[in-house]
């Protein structure tokens, strides 16, 4: 069953490494191009699959082997693909060479990388507790998402009464991607193991980690590279949920990858429309995972249009935007499908008009805006206030004022404000009680946004390199 | 040129207190240990649920009825309700007796309130307050 669980893993990475290769031009790189790849594959190829698994489900198919058919046909295509592209390749990203780094900071370096070596294991120690010792997943994983998960795989022909409203205290208009890759798994495995989700989760936690370090290495260097990854591994919350098997990190894994493929393809390879590709993607799945991915996707749009406006040609403008539109096309359709066709209506989704008086209910503003300052102090269970550390820290190295006038750092910034903003509309105008709307759910949704944040944070935040060689330093981070 | 000292200062206390923040994880996991494995409340009651969920039909609807009349007020009421749901998936799970197939869960079996019902017979009794009922035929 492991080795059933480990090659339908390694199918999937696969799948996602194909995937990254044909649409992020870099080859032959290890060191952070590569872990950043690496991540991004483990995620986008397990997103991948699911889809190919729902898609196999939706056809009524049943047979293990015709999914592993399907899934080698797309396998074999983007192995093609990427065949007649390798031919076509540009030269590898060369980063700009710098100096060997004075004595201080090499020290520096060698100190956060051991930091980091030694944060991963109570993370890891966390994660083997938790398969021993709550194998199922927190209350929502199991009532909501992996519940699902076996309809999918237990419940042969009648696998759609996953959604119906009968069981609607168990979310089944919520969408599908968690539940879909943790059944292919199951697929695989002829069997409904509780290491496939744990798997899942690790991976999603793991990878968004992994992600957030890669990208901020490679945009800004390698000590900001490993306080990325130093602070979420220092987020107690964050890898607490992990361990729960929600869909809360996978999505903020969805939504990282989203502005990482953003920034990072804006700064490397402007004239690039792969990483577009992938940001697409990556948004896409965001909206298959959970209703939020619908507000975080309006949002970058929003942004997107806002910022970029009139600018540049209008055959490059157009060119970006189908990129981005091949990506999100991936998915969007499949998830509107499954959203708006299979699952029962949404509570939250659904308008009211006789909720619009809430919007001029300005204790309700008050109550909201009091949570949110409440939760953003004693956010992510650190056992030191995380953001007033996190502002000091800033006002300390400083602001790269370069950075901040990327229009791709001001789409990231944009996406995440709208989305917070967002998230407080849907409180203002929520059918349930509101404080107990707060209470249950506001930690998660600030979650969601964390590894964004921290990736968007350590961008425009100056790097201790150029702390320590101001010139030099600035000059090659200007050029990124 | 401006003395890195405080930079640096300032990235070893906040990688510092990273690690400190990390290393407080390990206060929230539970012991990893042999003979661990299996005995969390969520594996114990779906074994207890395995007897009832081999005799339900592969797909369909099923009643619950439980201690109170409402299973879906108290909260432990409700997570054992889910549990449930958990445990016989791809059956439903629908609060009530509207149904054919009635499962009863009941941890002070008095208040079985199904038990004294003419409509229903005991279809199997798996014990500590877990039964499966069976709507008389009309």
């Amino acid at each position: 069953m492991t080795f059933r669980l480990g090659l339908s893993f390694l199918l999937s990475l696969g799948g996602g490494l194909l995937l990254v290769l044909l649409a992020w031009p870099d080859r032959g790189r290890l060191g952070p191009s590569g872990l950043l790849r690496l991540s991004l594959a483990a995620g986008l190829g397990m997103g991948i699959f699911a889809e190919v698994y729902f898609l196999w489900r939706l056809a009524s198919a049943a047979s293990t082997g015709g999914l592993a058919i399907a899934e080698l046909a797309v396998l074999l295509g983007l192995g093609g693909a990427l065949l007649y592209r390798l031919r076509r390749l540009a030269r590898a990203f060369a980063p700009p060479s710098t100096p060997p780094p004075d004595r201080s900071l090499a020290t520096l370096r060698r100190f956060l990388s051991v930091a980091v070596l030694l944060a991963i294991v109570p993370a890891a120690y966390l994660f083997a507790s938790a398969l021993q010792n709550q194998p199922h997943g927190g209350w929502d994983a199991w009532m909501s998402w992996n519940l699902r998960a076996r309809f999918f795989f237990r419940g042969g022909e009648h696998w759609r009464d996953t959604f119906s409203n009968l069981f609607w205290g168990a979310n089944p208009e919520y969408p599908a991607l968690l539940p879909s890759i943790v059944a292919r798994f199951w697929q695989y495995c002829a069997s409904d193991t509780t290491l496939a989700p744990a798997l899942v989760a690790f991976l999603f936690t793991f990878g968004s980690i992994a992600l957030a370090s890669a990208a901020s290495a490679l945009v800004r260097g390698p000590a900001q590279g490993r306080v990325a990854a130093l602070l979420l591994l220092g987020t107690p919350l964050f890898i607490q949920h992990g361990t729960f098997q929600m869909a809360d990190i996978p999505l903020s894994f969805f939504f990282l990858a989203t502005l990482v493929t953003l920034c990072v393809g804006d700064r490397l390879w402007p004239d690039r429309r792969g990483p577009l590709f992938l940001t697409g993607l990556s948004a896409g799945f965001a909206v298959w995972t959970k209703n939020e991915g619908f507000l975080f996707l309006a949002a970058l749009i929003l942004s997107i249009v806002a910022v970029v406006g009139r600018q540049g040609t209008w055959k490059g403008r157009s060119g970006q935007g189908l990129a981005f539109a091949g990506g999100l096309l991936v998915v969007l359709p499949l998830a509107l499908f499954v959203k708006f066709r299979l699952a029962p209506p949404d509570i939250m989704l659904g308008w009211n008009a006789a909720r619009l008086h809430d919007i001029i209910e300005w204790p309700r503003y008050w109550q909201i805006l009091k949570a949110l300052g409440f939760a953003g102090l004693r956010f992510g269970h650190w056992p030191i206030q995380i953001l007033p550390v996190l502002l000091f820290y800033a006002l300390l190295l400083g602001i790269d004022s370069e950075q901040t006038k990327s229009r791709s750092t001001a789409i990231a910034a944009g996406t995440l404000g709208l989305t917070l903003v967002g998230y407080g509309f849907a409180y203002l105008t929520t059918p349930q009680d509101l404080a107990w709307q707060l209470r249950t759910s506001l930690d998660r949704l600030l979650l969601q946004l964390w590894p964004s944040a921290v990736f968007l944070y350590l961008l425009v935040v100056r790097t201790p390199e150029q702390a320590f060689a101001p010139d030099a330093a600035n000059r090659a981070q200007s050029r990124r | 040129m401006k003395s890195p000292r405080p930079t640096l200062a300032g990235v070893y206390l906040l990688a510092l207190a990273s690690l400190a923040s990390s290393a407080s994880l390990v206060r929230h996991a539970d012991a990893i240990g042999t003979g661990r494995t299996g005995r969390d409340d969520v594996s114990t009651f779906l074994r207890r649920l395995e007897p009832l969920r081999r005799m339900l039909p592969s797909h369909g609807t099923v009643g619950y009825g439980a201690d109170s009349r409402d299973p879906l007020a108290e909260r432990e009421d409700v997570r054992r309700f889910y549990l449930t749901q958990y445990a016989v998936a791809p059956v439903i799970v629908v609060a009530g007796v509207e149904r054919d197939l009635v499962i009863g869960d009941y941890r002070v079996p008095d208040r079985c309130r199904i038990c004294k019902s003419q409509d229903f017979t005991l279809a199997a009794d798996f014990g500590h307050g877990l039964m499966l009922f069976r709507r008389k035929a009309r």
